[in-house]
């Protein structure tokens, strides 16, 4: 496809809804064809950004540019409306306009920007046949299903061959199975436009799953920008450790000691001791080790951690168990099938070399450059 | 980098241009300000002044200066009893006796038409809404058809054509038949209202009160009674306020024995020239409207909450009427028939009588529908077909009715627009107070008030009055409430994300409003021009006092041959005014689908 690849940067961007602050500072640049995701729970200002980069929303503060051209800047005075900004935008509700059919839907903008009607006519057939909706165009939205409805948006949007995309939440509304099938889609489709896309949700799994870089927000404040691995891997706070992650990660207060020449870390109901110690500023932290990370055994096994198992839930593919010793609660995860009786006991290894340390009052990750 | 302040200003006024709703906001508040509150000042200052009929008594003061004349005359004064106490007495009668009466019969037939497995409910509630169609006064007409006496002198009505007796004043005239004929008109409000919150009112709410172990009058009194309430009591204040501004009922059954209301005094005041009375009087009708809203707002205020749709489906299971079945079949159908079919009947039946007062088919004649203009019949007018004067109304009437709609449809999408697009703001809150605000001015109260301040010009407006421009105006404007809540509706219906996909996609503001909003709306929109039509056709309150030969409406032209005691003519007009109010209803709908039906329970 015949797109020019565009930059988008944003610059310390503030925006205040009456005394409400929706975003904070925030600071935003995506390569051309970049795919970026937006993550966050609602409320933390995510679709605000997206609304901004469109033009729908004037920031208080800061700058806007996609591509070379400043579309916003607070300082100089300048404000790009939407209709010039040249972007293409996929709303939650598709928002696609019920009394027109899906060809009129796709072609209205061309048409009103005069575009030839031969062109018009191929790019409808184009954009059709890429959303493999060929021979729809006729049909109303309401005549389609949810999926269908979802594909006609993102028809429009192939249609307009806009250099930058801008999509909030298009899979939120349709059901679990055609998420997973829409969310492979999605990816094809970005690889074939290469078109620069910022992505905004709510679902990790997208996130994790699509995005070149994503960009976890919590109450108008960026919580961390990296690459989906090192998101997952390295959270920057405790906010994205627990954030990421399902089942959630697990978190325990610890206090290191040293002893003998030896290091433990002491975890409240049991005590591990620690090879690599990592140059920590504190004593007291906080531990965080994904349910993945912990090794379960169901037989006994010499120096593994004796715990009782609580709850377990099958969920095919893997099993979800919860496991405690005294006052502690740990979830672990097992890959495959397990029945198990409840209240048996069950052998743990944790390995420390898992940890992510956090100061337990700014919740910051202590040593964020650490392999895992 | 320095960017120059010019262009700045093309980045605004390019914002301007694609996200108008600010300035159409700003517009439209300034306009209805002046075109609503600024007569409310106007005739505050002239009640509270010198007006030149009151030279007469003040023969050194200067016209304009300030005096409490009007107010002591009306209130304290030798005259005040008959000028204010009276006529207020007998509003506030009236206006009780018909709410009752009225809330009792529309909400009743609703809970029977909606809730019950009453036979041919269907056919029964759509003609329900029928009385809301005609004009309000048609019952009065066939009233007098069916029971005049010879009170009057002329003719008597049928009752006492087979009967041979003369019934007793207070059954043909004043307070009575006042009360009778404008409940079985303004019934069909608290029809509308209830109906459309009892459809909302899940059954199983009801039946969960059944397992409950309450009993069937119970479950009515304690669920379904409380969630009705705030439609109720809309409907209540609806109709209290219609009734204190209604004109032709009182003026038709009540003026022969100087009976007399608010409404009438105002209008026989503001005849007499004596405008510094009527002002005061009008003031005080107003004044009771705000009370009545205010007390309205402030005792069912917070239960408003209540009545919400849930949007998710819900089954509503008829309640079985058992033994009931057959009476209240009978009931209904005796009620519809006598507010339906009746009147029309006894109206054109009326038409065919050569001699009035004579109703044996000897006496029928075609006369005064296709007759010539002859010196042989009473008053010598030609019959309606080919009178000039009937005509001109009629055009007059048609003209009126399609431009008020028009206008109407127009400023209701405009106005709703404004106000949603810029919801949260105060502009927003005060436009959509101001376009509800001709609400609480009774209707022969705002026309009172228009004529006092159209009779000279003001800024951009010259002096209306007398003209048909003015005549449109002030219904555009007592329609506004209605309309302006059914662009509200309809806009807010329509989610702002289907316009902003527009403008991504550089589709600038009037294209969207061309090929997404206007649409997108048009039910509702095409809804409130039809009853803005409606309202318009059948107006006579409102009117009645800036109507002048030259633009005569048809109600007026009824009116005037009522008085003039042209029973003939008055029924021959009225029947095509129905007819054409039908038909028009009749053929939207059948143009614009039952996407209308919705918005008349709205209403």
């Amino acid at each position: 496809m015949g797109f020019d690849m565009q930059a988008i940067k944003l610059t310390g961007i503030r925006k205040t809804f009456g005394h409400e602050v929706a975003v904070e500072k925030f600071d935003l640049t995506v390569n051309p064809g970049e795919f970026v995701t937006v993550l966050g729970p609602s409320g933390c200002g995510k679709s605000t950004i997206l609304r901004i980069i469109a033009g729908l929303e004037e920031p208080d503060q800061g700058e806007v540019l996609l591509g070379e051209r400043v579309v916003f800047s607070h300082e100089k005075g300048i404000t790009v409306v939407p209709e010039d900004r040249d972007i293409g935008l996929i709303f939650q509700s598709y928002a696609l306009w019920p009394h027109m059919t899906v060809a009129r839907n796709i072609t209205l903008a061309l048409k009103n920007s005069k575009v030839p009607a031969v062109e018009i006519e191929e790019r409808l057939e184009n954009a059709l046949k890429m959303v493999q909706l060929e021979g729809y165009g006729k049909r109303f939205p309401s005549e389609l299903s949810g999926g269908q409805q979802q594909r006609v948006a993102v028809a429009r949007l192939i249609a307009m061959q806009s250099p930058i995309l801008l999509m909030d939440e298009p899979l939120s509304n349709l059901d679990a199975m055609l998420r997973t099938d829409m969310r492979s889609e999605m990816k094809r489709l970005h690889r074939k436009l290469n078109a620069t896309t910022i992505y905004v949700t709510h679902d990790q799994v997208e996130a994790l799953t699509l995005s070149d870089v994503v960009v976890i927000m919590n109450d108008g404040v960026v919580q961390q920008q990296a690459t989906p691995y090192d998101i997952y891997h390295h959270p920057a706070n405790l906010f994205v450790a627990e954030f990421i992650g399902d089942p959630r990660i697990n978190m325990l207060p610890g206090g290191i000691r040293q002893e003998n020449d030896s290091t433990y870390i002491d975890l409240g109901g049991f005590i591990l001791p620690f090879q690599d110690v990592p140059v920590l500023k504190r004593k007291d932290v906080i531990v965080t080790i994904r349910p993945e990370n912990i090794e379960l055994s169901m037989s006994e096994k010499p120096d593994w951690l004796v715990m009782q198992l609580d709850t377990v839930q099958p969920m095919g593919s893997e099993t979800i168990m919860q496991v405690s010793i005294g006052k502690i609660l740990l979830t672990v995860t097992k890959s495959g099938f397990f029945h198990m009786d409840v209240g048996q006991s069950v052998w743990l290894k944790i390995d420390p070399a898992y940890f992510n340390f956090f100061d337990p009052e700014t919740g910051i990750n202590l040593n964020p450059n650490k392999k895992i | 980098m320095n960017i120059s302040a010019k262009h700045t200003f093309s980045f605004r006024v390019r914002r301007l241009i694609n996200t108008p709703e600010r300035l159409l906001a700003a517009f439209f508040l300034v306009l209805l300000v002046f075109l609503v509150l600024t007569p409310l000042v106007e005739i505050i200052r002239d009640a509270l002044s010198i007006q030149s009929y009151d030279l007469a008594y003040f023969p050194d003061a200067e016209e304009g200066s300030f005096t409490l004349f009007h107010l002591k005359r009306v209130f304290t004064g030798r005259l005040s009893k008959a000028l204010f106490y009276q006529p207020m007495m007998n509003s506030l009668i009236v206006g009780t006796g018909v709410t009752l009466l009225a809330v009792v019969i529309g909400s009743g037939l609703a809970w029977l038409v909606v809730r019950t497995d009453l036979p041919f409910r269907v056919f029964f509630g759509s003609m329900a809404v029928i009385p809301y169609m005609m004009p309000s006064w048609v019952l009065a007409l066939a009233w007098m058809t069916l029971f005049k006496n010879d009170r009057l002198g002329g003719a008597t009505g049928i009752f006492t054509y087979y009967t041979g007796l003369q019934l007793p004043d207070w059954f043909s005239y004043g307070m009575f038949p006042i009360i009778i004929c404008l409940a079985m008109h303004y019934y069909a409000y608290s029809y509308l209202l209830v109906s459309g919150a009892l459809m909302t009112v899940d059954s199983e709410m009801e039946e969960a009160g059944a397992i409950c172990g309450l009993s069937r009058f119970k479950r009515l009194l304690l669920i379904t009674m409380p969630l009705l309430l705030p439609a109720l009591g809309s409907a209540v204040v609806l109709t209290f306020i219609r009734i204190l501004g209604t004109f032709g009922t009182p003026a038709l059954l009540g003026l022969p024995v100087r009976f007399y209301t608010f409404s009438t005094r105002i209008y026989t005041s503001l005849n007499a020239r004596n405008a510094g009375d009527g002002y005061v009087l009008a003031l005080v009708l107003v004044a009771l409207a705000i009370l009545f809203i205010y007390i309205n707002s402030r005792v069912l205020g917070v239960r408003r909450s209540f009545v919400t749709v849930t949007g998710k489906g819900f089954r509503q299971n008829p309640i079985k009427l058992g033994r009931w079945r057959t009476p209240l079949t009978v009931l209904v159908g005796l009620f519809t028939f006598s507010v339906v079919f009746l009147p029309l009947l006894f109206l054109g039946w009326e038409s065919l009588l050569l001699h009035p007062g004579e109703y044996s088919f000897d006496n029928f004649t075609l006369h005064y529908w296709i007759g010539q203009a002859s010196d042989d019949y009473v008053h010598g007018d030609a019959g309606i077909l080919h009178n000039d004067q009937i005509l001109a109304a009629l055009g007059n009437s048609l003209k009126l009715g399609f431009s008020a709609a028009m206008i109407n449809g127009l400023l209701g999408l405009l106005i709703g627009y404004a106000i949603v697009r810029t919801r949260g703001s105060w502009m927003s809150k005060s436009l959509e107070a101001t376009a509800f605000a001709p609400y609480i001015f009774p209707s022969i109260a705002l026309g009172a008030i228009y004529i006092g301040i159209f009779s000279t010009s003001h800024g951009p407006f010259p002096a209306l009055y007398g003209t048909f421009a003015l005549l449109v105006l002030i219904t555009t404007v007592k329609n506004l409430p209605f309309t302006s809540r059914t662009g509200i509706a309809a806009l807010l219906q329509i989610d702002k994300s289907l316009e902003e996909a527009a403008r991504v996609q550089g589709i600038g503001w009037l294209k969207r409003m061309l090929h997404i909003i206007i649409p997108m709306s048009t039910s509702g929109l095409v809804a409130g021009m039809l009853l803005t039509f409606i309202t318009a056709m059948r107006e006579l309150s409102l009117i009645i006092l800036i109507l002048t030969p030259s633009t005569m409406v048809m109600t007026g032209l009824i009116f005037g041959y009522q008085s003039e005691d042209q029973s003939q003519h008055a029924g021959a007009v009225t029947l095509i005014l129905v007819l054409i109010i039908i038909i028009a209803n009749i053929l939207v709908r059948r143009f614009f689908g039952d996407s209308l039906s919705r918005l008349t329970q709205s209403k």
